[in-house]
Order: C-alpha cells, then structure tokens, then sequence
C-alpha cells in the first residue's frame, strides 16, 4: 500500500529523531569536514609535513615528491618535529630522514630524483644506515660494503644538531 | 508530538540531504588522483585508434568493447586533462546513482521523507557499492553498470513513451557492451514487464531479448570469446583467499561446489555483509579471537536492514500471492529477483563490487520496508494514544511495540551512518595511498618491462604523477583513533 499524505499517520518526536539524527549528524560530520579542508584546516588529521626532512621522515614520499618539484634540498638540514624521529633528532636533512625511518624505497625514490649524487654522500648515508641497523638500505647505498665509517659519530653528529 | 512542519518542507529537507551526500561525495571522490594500478597501462593503451582498441577488446573469456569505447571517449574529449575528464566522469556517475534512487523511489510524502536520508545511508555505505567508488580504470566499469541498472528500472517504472523502448535498448547495448554483468539491465527489462511494469513496451522488451540471444550467439559462436576461465582467478572461500593453484587443487574434478558456494555467498554478502569478497571475513577474526569492528557493524546493520525487508515481505505476501502488486511491492520483487540474477552472474568468481546493481536495489527494497515499518510505529503509536484503546495492558503493549520499533530504527540509522561515513574515509584513506603509489611509480614502470622507458610512457608518468602529486596535493592522512570503527582496507 502507498498511502497519500493525509491517509498517513503521523511520526512522533521519537521516530523523527530516531530517523534522522544519526543521519543528521554524519551528514553535519561530512559536511564540516569538507567545509574545514576548504577553508585550508585539516581536521582529524595528523598534521602535514612543514618541510622536506619532516616529510621522509614520516615516510610520506608523495609530499617528499611535491618538495623536490618545489624546489627543495634533500640534502638541507631541517627542524623536525620531535615526535617524527626522536626527540633527540630534530635537525636532520632528508635524505637522513628517510634512512632513519629505515625507508629503502624512499631513499630509491630519492636516488631517482638525483637527490644520492656523489660517492662521498652515499658513503656518510650508507654509514648512517650502518648505526641503526637499517641492512637494507646499506646494502642498496653501499653493495661493496661501508668505507671508513664509525657509525656512533654519524648518530653523535646528527643529534648534537639539535642541542 | 506531531510534527508541525509542511510536507514540503520535510521533502525540501530530503532532497537537500540527497544533494549533500552527493556534493560529499563528489567533494571526496576528486581528493583521489587517477590511480596508478589498473589506469596508467590503460591510459596508455588508449592513445590507440578506437578500432583497435575495439579488436584488442575481444580477448577469450571477456567481451568488453563498450568499455574501451567509454574510455577512449573520456580520454579524446579530456585533450590531456586527465584528472579532471575521469575523475569529473566518476563525480557525475555517482551522482546520477543517487538521482537516480531518488527518482525511482519518488518521496511524496511526510513519512517517505522521513526514511529517505536513511534509505540514502544504505546505499551509500553498503559495501558492495564501496569499491564502484574507490576505485576507477579509470572509469568505475561498475558503477557504469550500477547506473544502467539504476537507468534500467526507472525505464521500467515509467508510464511508457515511444523513446523509453529506444532508450531501453541503448541501454541494454551499452551495458552487456560494457561487461557482463550489464546483462543485468535486460534482467531488469524483463522482470518488470512480468511484475507489470509498462515503461517499456511488449515491442521493446521483445527486441532486448533478440538482442539478449544476439548476444550469446556473438560471444559464443561469432567470435567464440567464450567465458572466463572459471579456476584461473584469485577466490575467496570460507576463510581465506586461495590462487588459481589452490583452488585447482580443491575443487578441480568438482567445480560445481564451487559455484554453487560463490551464489551461496554473494546472496548471503549482499543481505548480512558476510561473507566479503566471498571470505568469511568476521566469522574468521572471531575464531581469531579479535573480532574486528567495523566488520560487525556491517553484519548489525545489513542483518537488520534485511530483516526489515523480510518482514514488508511478510506482511504483503497475501497481496503477493494475489499478484495485487503495488509501485512499492514491483520494488521489492524487482530487487529480489535482480539479487537472484546477481548473484547467478558471479557464479565463477564473486566479489561484493559485482553485486553492486543489487546493492543499488536493495537500499530501493529497505527504503519501501523501512517507511512500511515507521507507518506501522506511527499508526500504533496514535492507535495507541487513541481513545480507541481500552485498557492499561493493550496500551502498554502498543507502547513497548512502539519503543522496540524506535530502538530498532536507531540502531539501523547509527549503524548505517557510521558505514556511510566510512565510506568517505576510506575514499581519503585511498587518496592517501593512491598519491603515494604515484610516488614511486618509476619502479612499477619497470617491473612491467618499459626498460629504457619509452618517451610517450615518460610523458604520459609525468603527466598523471605531476597532476597527483603537484596540481592536486593530498591532504595529510586522517588519525588512526578516528578511523577504528570504518573499514578502511
């Protein structure tokens, strides 16, 4: 049967509510989202990436991409937030970002970019690796093995950055 | 307390939160760039002459030529913009689904106004039509389909015109043009003319059913394209997924056990949302011991969703066996007979996106049973207020139904808005993880074999890698806290 208006009987307040608030209320959610990114805030977020380095180092390699078409310099020493690395490192470049979070692919991806040119470079990065353990990675900057590297002085180097 | 408001002030409020849902939805769908897996190599492909591509589109197993005609179309007239052309076709596609149900569910009054935003709910956080939005080749071939279904059965219920029966079988071309489960539309052409429906004539469904027989005589004995190799596909069954080896292996010598089971789960991951993909997805993370969240509120909510469809059925099934069928009552049957087609069509392989034309129908089913129910609540509830009734244990009887009705309606509409939302953020999670495809696409490139890459390959990764990684930036990944109940993966 499908009654005209006023063969209907009429929703109480608990059935409209019932109906429509959560409906309601997802659709106010959406809507507040979408209205908020295009205002430039970004709720219920992690907070975006401020720089190159702070970008690898949260393994984000779209953003990593967009700064290098952006101009940056993989090889710039950045602040970065406590919390992406440690917080005893928090002026790293991003080249030695991205090795700290042990991100084989994005250290390839870097190297694509021309961002690894230079023998010295990817010995002091290989030997980077090498402290923390990342094989992977050592293996991928350095196959025929790290050239003079004391692995402690690289982690002193970098964490005295921030003091 | 009666609601005060017009008629046509609850409609207005209906149909804005149909258009809301789709500027959401729209706004959601253009934060995620072409993606990388199943679009780059067919962007590529697409620089070909549409004859060519009309040649290569008849492989053994697959007849898909409308498709690759859809494709080419989109990618002439974007001129090389991309992004904007397919994601834009996405947009518009999902937005003509939702019109579409509107159209064919037609609110008129205070009550069908009332579920409408609930029925809209259900039929965008079903999960059968997740992954028509999710993803794209770059055009959703799924959604295309939805839209035919969707075209197909307002067609139907339409008072009958010359040009609907024109339209009925360009539709019907389009769709079994594009994959096979577009058959689906000549389903809907017949089952409504058998359910009374007169929107395409006797004339017009006699010609779709020469061109349904058209069709199985090209496939199989024109150009013999056959059916798809029914082992040679990663499946689902019980609890996991199993390669084409293994399902070799177990069901090699007796494949009927195998169809038979896949029907089995596309009717029951349709109603109850389990199994997915044709794995018994919750069931399996209990005997885990950890049982996953949104998972179950896929199975509260779509359980509850079909047993209030079970129930309109119940209560109209004298009608039915007198063939007395109503607009709303041709709804239902038409969705069920189109989940028995469904779900026949993925007898060799299922997949909760291929069920997505019955999906569409089934939010069409709910929204008639849910206003069927919340009329019932109404009328008990002003029976029961009514001097009609006598005596304290009748009241408090009507009283408890109509409690447990407004409780159930709660549930339903928490539950379906909390997949609703979902959806969105797994649309963000999928823009999230398609940029970073993008980002290293040069070692996608190669392993599928363009070593030295080519220079239109080059241009062309250039091109879709700035448009997704530069022109339209991502918005950073939404915290996990947020998303524990929606499924994201």
């Amino acid at each position: 049967m499908t009654p005209h208006d006023d063969q209907e009987p009429l929703a109480g307040r608990a059935l409209v509510v019932a109906l429509w608030a959560p409906v309601c209320t997802a659709l106010g959610l959406l809507v507040w989202f979408m209205t908020s990114e295009v205002a430039g805030h970004t709720p219920l977020a992690y907070l975006p990436p401020r720089n190159i380095a702070e970008a690898a180092g949260m393994a984000r390699a779209a953003e990593v991409l967009r700064f290098l078409r952006a101009g940056a310099d993989p090889d710039a020493v950045e602040a970065v937030q406590p919390e992406i690395i440690s917080p005893s490192v928090t002026r790293v470049s991003a080249l030695e970002a991205a090795i700290w979070g042990r991100e084989v692919a994005l250290v390839r991806m870097l190297d694509r970019e021309g961002a690894l040119q230079g023998d010295h470079r990817r010995q002091y990065l290989a030997c980077l690796a090498t402290s923390i353990g990342a094989s992977e990675i050592v293996a991928y900057l350095a196959p025929r093995g790290v050239e003079a590297c004391e692995p402690d002085a690289v982690v002193r180097r970098i964490e005295s950055r921030a003091r | 307390m009666r609601p005060q408001y017009p008629r046509r002030w609850w409609l207005a409020a209906s149909y804005a939160s149909a258009l809301l849902f789709a500027v959401t939805l729209g706004y959601f769908l253009l934060r995620i760039p072409i993606q990388v897996t199943d679009s780059f190599t067919t962007v590529l492909a697409l620089a070909e002459p549409a004859g060519t591509l009309i040649r290569s589109s008849v492989q053994e197993g697959y007849l898909r030529p409308a498709m690759w005609l859809e494709l080419k179309l989109v990618y002439e007239l974007s001129r090389g913009a991309y992004f904007d052309w397919f994601r834009w076709t996405q947009v518009v596609q999902a937005a003509l689904v939702i019109a579409s149900f509107v159209w064919l569910i037609r609110p008129r009054t205070r009550i069908d106004a009332l579920v409408l935003p609930l029925a809209l709910v259900v039929l965008i956080g079903h999960h059968t039509m997740a992954w028509t939005l999710r993803e794209a080749f770059p055009i959703n071939t799924y959604l295309t389909i939805v839209l035919c279904c969707a075209a197909a059965a307002n067609l139907a219920f339409a008072p009958h015109r010359w040009w609907i029966d024109v339209c009925a079988v360009v539709l019907f071309v389009v769709a079994a043009a594009t994959v096979e489960s577009g058959l689906l539309v000549g389903g809907i052409f017949i089952v409504g003319y058998l359910l009374g429906l007169r929107g395409v004539s006797r004339r017009g469904l006699a010609v779709v059913l020469g061109l349904i027989a058209a069709y199985f005589v090209i496939r199989f004995a024109v150009l013999r394209v056959g059916m798809p190799s029914l082992l040679a596909r990663d499946a689902g069954f019980l609890f996991q997924r199993y390669n084409a080896d293994d399902l070799e292996r177990l069901f090699g010598g007796h494949p009927a056990i195998f169809y038979v089971y896949n029907v089995a789960a596309s009717v029951m991951g349709l109603l109850f949302a389990e199994p997915r993909d044709g794995v018994l997805a919750l069931t399996r993370t209990v005997r885990a011991g950890a049982m996953n969240i949104p998972l179950l509120i896929g199975l509260v909510s779509s359980t509850l969703a079909t047993a209030v469809i079970v129930r309109y059925a119940w209560r109209r099934r004298e009608a039915w066996r007198r063939w007395q069928l109503e607009r709303h009552d041709q709804i239902v049957l038409l969705f069920i007979a189109v989940l028995g087609g469904n779900a026949g069509i993925s007898y060799a392989y299922t997949k909760d996106t291929i069920m997505s034309p019955a999906g569409f129908l089934y939010a069409a089913a709910f929204f008639v049973a849910c206003r069927s129910l919340v009329v019932d609540l109404a009328r008990a509830r002003e029976t029961t207020a009514g001097a009609a009734v006598s005596g304290a244990a009748a009241r408090w009887r009507g009283r408890l139904v109509h409690a447990s009705g407004v409780v159930l309606l709660l549930v339903l509409s928490v539950t379906w808005s909390i997949r609703a939302v979902g959806l969105h953020a797994g649309l963000a999670y999928t823009a999230f993880k398609v940029r970073e495809q993008w980002a290293y696409v040069d070692e996608m490139i190669a392993r599928i074999g363009y070593v030295p890459v080519p220079p239109r390959v080059a241009a062309l990764k250039t091109r879709l890698q700035d448009d997704a990684v530069t022109v339209h930036p991502g918005q950073p990944e939404l915290r996990e806290q947020f998303l524990t109940l929606f499924e994201i993966d």
